[in-house]
């Protein structure tokens, strides 16, 4: 007699099964059953014991496929992992790169409030896109290579093969440089946010005063990162992550900032009198100099960043 | 002493001897449950949801043929040892026996506090 659990059991492991094998272990599953059971009409209680014997219908199907069916095998786990990082890595950098970028040509003519939204909307909007296709593409690499290395026999490897060691310390931050640099980052910033707050006659204070909580977070940030630096006393991810954050937010901030009309126009005027200007010669000679403040500003950011990643990255390369 | 780690230690033992110990039992046609009472009468435990795929496995590399049999009222498939399930069975025999032999000189030394 056909028991509903016999056939529940053969099916449930049966489907996890080639097409090919389902219906030769189906039969021979159903013939080894009946025979632990050993009578044409079993309770529910011996079928379940038999059942439970044969153990979990997933576990069977996997001792039916034979071992080695891996996405990404054991032997690549420890580089797949690795590498998961290091291209995770560089899609956050190239997402905030990019998405950085369409944020200030979108709101070059925002105040700094919609620039904010704008740049949170594009940075963020589609970083877990990207985040899982960096993992699909990745996982499918590693899958695509496992199977293509099955077909060859194990490749013969050289001692010359083996990777250098890594220099040692070279992603050492210095302690004394970074307080030093902690010292004078956030007393130079709180006398700037304090020079503008107690309005001096070159500022238009209304401008001014919406950029004081952007330039407090700014000084927030470098006590952060500081304090990371000190914490994990070396370049690792987070602090890298952070630094890089707090030097992007700084260019974005300068940017508004210096291209905000955050000159009071009757000091300009007082200028260009004193000068024996016009007001428009005056106020765009000081344009061009803002233009020149903040192109030093972003280039310099920009090389530094380049230079500390390049040396994270070879150092993590190195270390694999 | 850890039980759990014992017994996977001892697991792992066993595991390596089970292919020989079926292999050994095939000279004639058995069938999966006879075979599973054969060897558990000899103290070799094997569980069911264990042996029913290696029979598979083994016949797949060529070891083992199989026949299947619907003359009685239950259909059975019989697995006997293929020509070169014989062969492969009586080199694993002597690597076995050599094995035996290695690991009593080694246990043995080790009891003589050498």
């Amino acid at each position: 007699m056909e028991n509903k659990y016999i056939e529940r059991y053969i099916y449930a492991v049966t489907k996890r099964l080639p097409l090919k094998m389902q219906g030769d272990v189906a039969k021979e599953l159903r013939a080894n059953i009946d025979d632990m059971l050993g009578t044409d009409n079993p309770t529910d209680d011996q079928v379940k014991e038999v059942l439970q014997k044969l153990g979990h219908p997933r576990k069977l199907a996997a001792s039916y496929l034979g071992e080695g069916h891996y996405v990404v095998a054991p032997e690549y786990y420890a580089d797949y992992i690795s590498t998961l990082k290091l291209v995770g890595i560089i899609f956050l950098i190239v997402s905030l790169v990019t998405g950085f970028i369409s944020a200030v040509t979108l709101a070059a003519d925002q105040d700094i409030w919609q620039a904010v939204e704008i740049l949170v909307d594009e940075l963020f909007s589609d970083i877990w896109t990207k985040a899982l296709l960096a993992f699909a593409l990745v996982t499918i690499g590693f899958w695509i290579y496992g199977e293509a290395q099955k077909k060859h026999q194990p490749k013969a490897w050289e001692l010359k093969d083996l990777p250098e060691l890594p220099k040692p310390n070279t992603l050492k931050i210095k302690k004394g440089g970074t307080i030093a640099e902690l010292i004078i980052a956030t007393s130079l910033g709180l006398a700037f946010v304090v020079l503008l707050q107690f309005g001096l006659p070159y500022f238009d204070q209304d401008v001014v005063n919406t950029f004081l909580p952007f330039f407090y977070f700014s000084i927030a940030l470098d006590i952060a990162v500081g304090s990371l630096q000190l914490i994990f006393g070396e370049w690792r991810w987070p602090v890298v992550g952070v630094y890089t954050f707090s030097k992007l937010y700084s260019v974005f901030l300068a940017y508004f900032f210096l291209y905000s009309p955050f000159l009071n126009a009757t000091w300009v005027g007082e200028q260009a009198v004193l000068a024996g200007g016009t007001y428009e010669e005056v106020s765009a000679g000081i344009e061009m100099g803002l233009h020149v403040l903040f192109a030093v500003i972003a280039v310099a950011t920009i090389i530094e960043l380049v230079q500390l990643w390049v040396r994270v990255i070879k150092a993590q390369l190195a270390g694999k | 002493m850890d039980e759990t780690i014992l017994n996977n230690l001892v697991g792992e033992l066993k595991r390596g001897t089970q292919v020989l110990a079926v292999l050994a039992h095939l000279h004639r046609g058995q069938y999966g449950y006879s075979l599973l009472q054969d060897l558990s009468s000899q103290g070799v435990m094997i569980e069911a949801g264990t042996l029913y795929p290696l029979l598979r496995r083994l016949e797949s590399q060529g070891l083992l043929k199989s026949d299947w049999d619907t003359s009685e009222t239950r259909p059975r498939k019989y697995y006997t040892l293929s020509p070169d399930g014989v062969a492969t069975f009586e080199a694993l025999k002597k690597q076995w026996q050599m094995l035996t032999d290695d690991m009593n000189a080694v246990l043995k030394e080790k009891e003589n506090g050498k």
